[in-house]
């Protein structure tokens, strides 16, 4: 094969851009189809418009001309023109005008089956099961390629580090997604698990349909281990999220809801340790408050004890004084009076009244019998002796 | 003993404590268990780790996945 008249890709493009521009068929023409999804950035935007069997891409740089809210699953008509940017190598449909034709039929059905699963009970209460907050053992049911389960092994691990995650890999879109999703689930679900965490990251409105599969919403209400939600993002509902036992927004917060923070726990044990402290401070000081209470009370109790015994010993030491010295004072009056009578009848005390002492050789007269006529006699006086003779003798009748 | 009975031995110990009724070697006693609970605690906070497994890894699983989170 010859490739002399090969063309450079940007040649090729250059070509299709100006064919699409040029083709007068394709200017402001009127598409209709489903709103597979819709978004708004910087004013401009984004979505995809689809039937059964194909997609466009569609773009609209003046959103002011947006007269109403769209929502995924909106059956509309728009009008504008195709146009190829060579850059990329991506055919955009430029949108001046968008209004609605009626609901889509994928949502149409999501809403029929919603309401057929309502009736038969299936969003019943008795079918939620207690999801844990502070599941350790978890399982997640989702694709191991992109950034979900990335975020969810982050987010968990980051809470609490001893967290054990069992994900098992499955489809999450495409033909028989749903049978993949179950099959990961029934495994999950044998395992004894804290929680399931089925999960997928956002996407289009039909890349999230899987999840309104009506054969996983009846498998999932026979599962014995609570089954979380966290299917595309905050504004995407499926019918999942109401035969689960909780939906969580988003992947991320699906981690957040089953999983505590260890850090919280790390607060609560640490405010424990400060109020126990403060607790038996508390306890000691009352103890020591209550002790020398009973200290100074029994201190004065003592005191007062103390100061009365003094008090009666001092009683009854002046009490023994006061005896001993009227026993001596009486002694000493009795002395005393002795001593005036002994005073009395000292016989020198007898001279001084003028009676005199009569002395015969020495020996003391006391009768008119010791002594005869003409002997001599010696009279002791107050103040000195006399020398005498008897001449007569007479006695006295007394 | 599990981390949640540990907790809840350390918040009944707590709890009889600050009501007063108790004696005071009763109170070192518990006291000196609480802490040791929370110690523990701490410890396991800080060493236990986890554990993650992938079942059923198959390369081309939902790899046209073009979602984000």
């Amino acid at each position: 094969m010859d490739y002399y008249n090969a063309i450079s890709v940007s040649q090729l493009n250059k070509y299709l851009t100006r064919i699409i521009a040029s083709e007068e068929l394709l200017v402001n023409i009127a598409v209709e189809g489903e709103l597979s999804s819709f978004k708004v950035k910087d004013d401009v935007a984004f979505f995809t418009l689809k039937d059964s069997f194909a997609i466009l891409n569609c773009v609209m740089f003046d959103t002011k001309k947006i007269k109403e809210p769209f929502v995924v699953g909106d059956k509309v008509y728009v009008r504008g023109s195709p146009s190829f940017y060579g850059k990329s190598g991506k055919l955009n449909f430029n949108v001046n005008h968008i209004e609605k034709s009626g609901e889509g039929e994928i949502y149409k059905n999501f809403l029929i089956l919603k309401q057929k699963l309502l009736e038969e009970g299936l969003f019943d209460t008795k079918y939620k099961k207690i999801v844990p907050n502070n599941a350790t053992n978890i399982g997640v049911v989702t694709s191991t390629v992109g950034a979900v389960i990335q975020d969810i092994i982050n987010v968990a691990t980051r809470r609490n580090n001893a967290v054990n995650l069992i994900i098992n890999d499955c489809k999450v879109q495409g033909e028989n997604a749903d049978l993949s999703i179950m099959q990961a689930l029934a495994e999950l679900d044998l395992m004894n698990l804290d929680v399931i965490i089925i999960a997928r990251g956002g996407g289009s409105y039909e890349d999230l349909s899987i999840f309104n599969s009506e054969r996983l919403a009846r498998f999932v209400i026979e599962c014995k281990t609570p089954i979380v939600s966290a299917v595309g993002h905050e504004t995407d509902f499926t019918i999942l999220d109401f035969v689960a036992s909780l939906r969580a927004p988003t992947p991320s917060a699906a981690a957040e809801l089953v999983v505590s923070d260890v850090q919280n726990y790390k607060f609560a044990i640490l405010n424990y340790v400060s109020r126990l402290s403060k607790l038996l401070l508390n306890f000691n000081e009352n103890l020591e408050a209550d002790i020398f209470a009973k200290f100074y009370y029994n201190n004065s109790l003592i005191n007062q004890i103390i100061s009365k015994s003094i008090a009666q010993i001092n009683l009854k030491q002046q009490n023994v004084h006061h005896l001993i010295s009227n026993e001596l004072n009486l002694k000493i009056q009795i002395i005393q009076n002795m001593l005036e009578i002994l005073k009395k009848i000292n016989p020198v005390a007898l001279l001084e009244n003028g009676y005199a002492t009569l002395f015969k050789e020495n020996i003391r007269i006391k009768s008119i019998y010791d002594v005869n006529i003409d002997e001599n006699i010696r009279i002791e006086l107050k103040d000195g002796l006399l020398n005498a003779k008897i001449t007569s003798k007479e006695s006295i009748k007394r | 003993m599990k981390f949640e009975e540990r907790l809840l031995k350390i918040d009944e110990i707590t709890k009889l404590l600050e009501s007063g009724n108790i004696g005071i070697e009763e109170a070192m006693k518990s006291y000196e268990i609480a802490i040791n609970e929370c110690s523990e605690c701490l410890k396991i906070l800080k060493n236990n780790k986890g554990k993650i497994q992938i079942l059923n890894q198959t390369i081309d699983n939902g790899s046209d996945e073009n979602g984000d989170v």
